[in-house]
């Protein structure tokens, strides 16, 4: 028999696009509650137990940490080399006379992804324990949220593939350990954003209504 | 009968989804479960997607023209545009590299100026066409308007690559911020704008 918690009860919420008051129910396994006008995602698709998203919270750090720790290519140029890493990258930036765009490359690839991670992280290890309503994890998934946005490793990875096709033609390509760890560093913060229960965490963090 | 929230005063919070009363006008109301500010809409969406639209269009145009990367070598120096580098990858070969290129750096920010410029001016003018497509073309935009960083990227990482003092250096040229101000502002444009007054004007909410 299935224990009724505030999750599942059906309640009542304004759709986020179209303002509509309507019934909001738990959507079937595998299938998603939408409004009934405009078609927006109410309740999302089945989502994973705070364990799994956890588990790939801690994966995604791990990877981040040494996707900035290691050179992402090495190149060889008429033995020459330059190793790059992403902090590398940052630098060569305000280096040149453009820290406005260093400041934005590194807020969207090493800022946000690892704020991303380790919110979640702290969120998740909070509601593994059942302490009473506490404002710093709600804050935390207040930046969570906010930075899920901005965080953009999945396009740099697109990025950082076009402009090794292009160097391939120009030099001998070594590639580093922190490529491969992005590559799964993106896998682990998709995965993540996918299985976190949104509705379930703020039912818990809200605690009892006053 | 049709229940929006607004007209009963009430809304979801933006964050949590928890259905509240915010207080009348000049107090500021946050929501009781996870503190963030409530408002019935987005405050003052309207203008503010106006202004960042408008900032954008007129950096659009710099940002094509403009230099994205400047390659220097001892004897000569190259500059590149977007559009130049989207047609050096397709002529050395690598055409699915530069079709990527072309609809991500060159369509898609044009896409998303016109498809908000659009929402925005169908609401000012109340227009009533075709709501749910509008709501469809607002999420979709949303949701793929940071692939237009990408050419931000593939030039962050050339010049981070490219660094041999004596045979080459790529650094990033002045089209590069333009750019990348482009894409930041119109992803502002989307967050500031509130898709509910697509709703509101149409006319679906009179009772």
């Amino acid at each position: 028999m299935r224990r009724v918690t505030s999750a599942s009860r059906p309640q009542i919420i304004a759709c986020p696009d179209c303002d509509l008051l309507q019934n909001c129910l738990e959507p079937p396994y595998g299938g998603a509650t939408l409004c009934c006008r405009c078609e927006a995602v109410l309740v999302p698709r089945r989502r994973d137990s705070f364990d799994t998203t956890l588990a790939w919270a801690i994966a995604a750090a791990i990877m981040l940490a040494l996707a900035n720790a290691f050179p992402i290519v090495s190149l060889n140029v008429q033995a020459q080399q330059n190793a790059t890493t992403l902090i590398e990258t940052v630098r060569v930036l305000w280096q040149e006379d453009m820290p406005s765009l260093g400041f934005v490359v590194a807020f969207t690839i090493i800022l946000a992804p690892a704020l991303e991670a380790l919110a979640a992280i702290y969120v998740l290890l909070h509601l593994r324990r059942r302490s009473a309503r506490r404002r710093l994890p709600i804050y935390a998934l207040r930046l969570f949220r906010g930075v899920e946005a901005w965080s953009m490793t999945e396009v740099f990875m697109l990025g950082a593939l076009v402009a090794l096709v292009k160097l391939e033609d120009y030099a001998e390509l070594q590639y580093g350990l922190a490529l491969w760890s992005l590559a799964a560093a993106m896998v682990c913060l998709a995965a993540m954003g996918a299985s976190l229960n949104h509705h379930a965490a703020w039912a818990r963090l809200g605690g009892r209504a006053r | 009968m049709i229940l929006v929230a607004a007209k009963l005063g009430l809304t979801s919070c933006r964050t949590c989804g928890l259905l509240a009363r915010p207080a009348p006008a000049p107090l500021l109301s946050l929501c009781p479960r996870c503190r963030t500010p409530l408002t019935l809409r987005k405050p003052a969406s309207l203008i503010w997607t106006s202004v960042l639209l408008i900032a954008a269009y007129a950096l659009y145009v710099p940002a094509n023209m403009l230099p994205i990367i400047v390659t220097e070598r001892p004897l000569d120096t190259q500059t590149d545009t977007i559009l130049s580098g989207t047609l050096y990858l397709w002529f050395s070969g690598a055409w699915p590299l530069a079709i990527i290129v072309l609809l991500a750096s060159i369509m898609l920010p044009l896409a998303k100026l016109l498809v908000l410029t659009f929402l925005v001016l169908s609401v000012e003018l109340r227009l009533r066409v075709l709501p749910l497509q509008r709501v469809r073309s607002y999420r979709l935009i949303h949701a793929i308007g940071r692939w237009s960083m990408l050419d931000i990227f593939v030039a962050a990482m050339l010049a981070g690559a490219v660094q041999f003092q004596t045979l080459a250096s790529i650094r990033p040229g002045s089209g590069a911020i333009a750019f990348a101000a482009v894409v930041i502002l119109t992803m502002l444009a989307a967050n500031t704008f509130d898709p509910r007054l697509i709703w509101d004007t149409s006319g679906e909410s009179h009772e």
